[in-house]
């Protein structure tokens, strides 16, 4: 008996969009609200990619419509935080769909190397 | 005295903006999120008005645009994802609501040239008609012109080079000021102004012949319907006067004012159908093109 509803394959769902991508690798470390996730792709970013809350709640509900995040019931300190916020996590799919997008940009990077357009990389000792 | 700190929080109006902007949103979209979108705002705006005023005005000029293009494509998504957001939506809506983009450009367009025709200073025509009259010999090259259509074409131009002359655009503008309705005139009775007057009324006057005919019609525009016929009017009671001068013509050679000019309160200046006719020709243009644009989004397979 063939398993129900089974998980589309990650390849399926690349390439991401940057929001996307950017948001998973938010999570990809940590349980995060929506002003934390803004902070984490403003810092990883060097203040470069600000999203605004539209673009940011557009991206969350689609991570979520696809199964790549998921609500977090825990919170890291209630007594410091405001209730109704929201925390988000990767799940186990959304892991293996950042995975392949993160291994898709590391390739187009070896190309980018291969071809000149980036220093190489430093030797590792 | 303490330091001025920034707020702590948006204003009050600014969040009832944020709250109104939120209804661009699809119901189930405001309903997950609103709460939290309105978090992210305030943490985000407390934080740019820490670094500036311009910051904060900067950051919500870009959460506007933000808004107002993340609004747009959750519509379309929502649309998309109704059944399944793997299957693309079927042909019917999405048909409609390529249909519906189409129809809203066009009506935006429409609602654009009425804006600017809103924009635009109405300007109102006076109109007044004079017969111009044979009172001289005409040369023996006319003869044959006046032999067929019975007016002298070379006596005809000398009069519409007499009623656009400056000489009895200054006569007009003396009228004027000293009449009813020298309240909607400039101010100033000096001859600068006076000839500054003539000037404009001058730029503001044109005639008309009729064809093969001597009568002449005399057009003015003015913002004011009122002053539009008095000046028209004027401007041919000056001529009959400057004519009666200058030939001593007898009543029977006189020109003739045949219809005075009266306040028409319709403008011709800017002519709205015409606008909003273009508007809606370029809005149907751009419609068509956005119609398939939006259906190539809605066939499109996106996660």
């Amino acid at each position: 008996m063939p398993p129900a509803n089974p998980q589309p394959d990650p390849e399926s769902f690349l390439p991401l969009t940057p929001a996307m991508f950017h948001v998973l690798l938010a999570l990809a470390d940590a349980e995060h609200h929506g002003y934390a996730i803004m902070q984490a792709v403003l810092e990883s970013t060097d203040g470069r990619v600000s999203m605004g809350p539209g673009t940011l709640y557009g991206t969350i509900k689609r991570l979520l419509e696809a199964n790549l995040i998921e609500e977090s019931d825990s919170r890291p300190d209630p007594q410091l935080d405001d209730e109704r916020r929201r925390y988000y996590r990767l799940t186990a799919f959304g892991h293996r769909v950042a995975a392949a997008e993160a291994q898709r940009h590391a390739t187009l990077v070896r190309v980018a190397r291969a071809k000149g357009l980036l220093a190489p990389q430093p030797s590792t000792p | 005295m303490p330091a001025h700190q920034p707020p702590s929080t948006p204003p009050a109006l600014l969040l009832r903006a944020f709250r109104f902007a939120l209804r661009a949103f699809p119901p189930v979209h405001r309903r997950r999120f609103a709460t939290e979108m309105e978090q992210v705002f305030r943490a985000q705006w407390t934080y740019a008005r820490r670094q500036s005023g311009t910051s904060a005005a900067l950051f919500t000029l870009r959460t506007a645009i933000d808004l107002l293009s993340s609004a747009s494509r959750e519509h379309f998504d929502s649309l998309r994802t109704l059944m399944n957001p793997r299957k693309p939506i079927p042909p019917m809506p999405r048909f409609v609501c390529s249909l519906g983009t189409a129809v809203l450009i066009t009506a935006l367009g429409a609602m654009i040239a009425l804006g600017i025709a809103l924009a635009i200073p109405k300007a109102y025509l006076g109109e007044c008609r004079i017969l111009l009259r044979n009172t001289e010999v005409p040369p023996p090259s006319a003869a044959a012109i006046i032999a067929t259509t019975g007016v002298d074409p070379f006596r005809m131009q000398t009069e519409l080079e007499i009623l656009g002359s400056m000489e009895l655009a200054r006569r007009v503008a003396d009228d004027l000021k000293q009449g009813p309705h020298s309240h909607l005139l400039p101010p100033g009775t000096t001859p600068e102004q006076t000839a500054a007057l003539a000037a404009d009324l001058q730029r503001r006057t044109s005639f008309r012949q009729y064809r093969n005919t001597p009568v002449v019609a005399i057009r003015v525009q003015d913002p004011s319907p009122v002053l539009a016929s008095a000046i028209a009017n004027s401007l041919a009671e000056q001529y009959l006067a400057l004519q009666t001068e200058r030939l001593h013509a007898t009543p029977a050679s006189r020109p003739a004012i045949l219809s005075t000019a009266q306040p028409f309160h319709r403008p011709v200046s800017p002519n709205l159908p015409l606008l909003v006719a273009v508007g809606l020709l370029a809005g149907t243009v751009l419609g068509l093109i956005a119609m398939v644009a939006v259906w190539l989004h809605l066939s499109r397979r996106t996660p």
